[in-house]
């Protein structure tokens, strides 16, 4: 700057350091600049400056990175534009790859449930694919049953007749609750007639609160009262 | 290297924005808008720069030459406008003297006139001239001096 001494400074005469003097003294013609908008643009500038990508030490573009003083900021080195892409494209795949396994399991799901309903719907019997593959291949009185006329008391009779050659199947635990008669309304009245006659044993049957309280105290002569939540008063209940 | 704050930008606006827009008025008659721009750059800049009036001459001096390209391609009523601007500015010189002084001005060339503007009134450094305007130290002084005497015929009067 000019207000301090430089060693390389020129010698003039005197005249001519006298001019020198005299056109520095000359006022100049003060800038046409407003003032407040230079600032306001140059905050501006300097905040977009701060948050502008600009090439790291490595030659590398950091995707943020804090440029108004880095020794104040932690800078955010997100590596290598490849490293990144191969990322994004290993999650987008897995994420794609997630999502199609769900979307077939749910889709399988709900046609193997939609499956067995229309069996049931449709009288009560057995899965078609399920007996077939169940029925053992070797005995001619399953095989003279076709798939729309067997009844799950039949099928469940040879199976029992003929345990050595059964598999498990889809239809397992669906016979599981046939032989327990937790399919009673689905599977009909023919059918666990049919149970009753040839098991000897009859189903269990649903039973009320009353006959259950009479099951369990033989002695009581008296029933007990229930006491409806919305009957039993207000006092004393507060948590 | 300490930052670039609006304390800096008000400094350089304050002590060299009348010499930076007399410095870029040589060559284009937009100088406010190269000092302006040059001055929203200095804000730019991360680190401060060594000199930073140095650094000034040399980005306003840079958008002048490039304003010069761009008034060429500009068309009659922009550049009307853009003069008429420039002449509603307030100035605290007095505009004889301010006349005077530019007629004096005129009579150098380019070269001896941008060297002049710089060392008198930008007061910067013989190494700095040198680099601006990409001679060597030596030849900016002797230029400088050989632009002295050819003023010094028109300011004589007043030297007496």
């Amino acid at each position: 700057m000019s207000e301090e001494p430089k060693p390389e400074e020129l010698r003039l005469p005197d005249e001519l350091a006298a001019l020198e003097a005299l056109l520095a003294a000359q006022p100049l013609a003060a800038a046409g600049i407003d003032r407040d908008q230079l600032m306001y643009q140059a905050g501006w500038a300097a905040c977009e400056a701060q948050w502008q990508p600009r090439p790291s030490a490595g030659g590398r573009v950091a995707s943020l990175e804090m440029a108004a003083d880095s020794r104040r900021y932690p800078r955010a080195e997100l590596g290598d534009v490849r490293e990144r892409r191969r990322l994004a494209t290993w999650s987008l795949a897995s994420a794609a790859l997630a999502a199609s396994l769900a979307v077939a399991t749910t889709l399988g799901w709900v046609e193997l449930v939609k499956r067995l309903d229309q069996s049931e719907r449709a009288g009560g019997g057995p899965p078609r694919l399920a007996v077939e593959e169940r029925l053992p291949q070797t005995l001619t009185e399953v095989k003279s049953l076709t798939a729309r006329d067997v009844s799950a008391a039949e099928v469940e009779r040879v199976l029992n007749s003929n345990g050595r050659d059964e598999r498990l199947t889809l239809a397992g635990p669906w016979f599981a609750m046939q032989r327990q008669g937790l399919l009673g309304s689905t599977s009909g009245n023919a059918v666990r007639a049919e149970r009753v006659t040839a098991n000897g044993v009859a189903p269990p049957t649903a039973k009320t609160a009353r006959e259950l309280w009479k099951e369990l105290n033989p002695n009581e002569t008296t029933t007990p009262t229930p006491v409806w939540p919305w009957s039993r008063p207000l006092s004393g209940d507060s948590i | 290297m300490p930052s670039v704050d609006a304390t800096l930008i008000a400094e350089m606006l304050d002590r060299h924005g009348a010499a930076l827009a007399f410095y870029a008025r040589q060559w284009t008659s937009h100088a406010d808008d190269c000092v302006q721009e040059a001055l929203v750059e200095l804000a730019r800049q991360p680190v401060c720069p060594d000199n930073p009036a140095a650094w000034l001459y040399r980005v306003v001096r840079n958008r002048a030459f490039n304003a010069v390209r761009a008034e060429g391609r500009r068309n009659a009523h922009e550049l009307l406008a853009a003069e008429q601007r420039v002449n509603r500015q307030p100035t605290d010189a007095n505009p004889a003297e301010a006349a005077e002084l530019n007629d004096s001005l005129a009579t150098l060339d380019a070269a001896a006139r941008e060297i002049v503007v710089l060392r008198v009134w930008g007061g910067l450094a013989w190494q700095e001239i040198a680099a601006l305007v990409g001679e060597s130290k030596s030849s900016a002084q002797r230029t400088y001096v050989q632009a002295l005497e050819q003023l010094r015929q028109h300011w004589e009067p007043r030297l007496r």
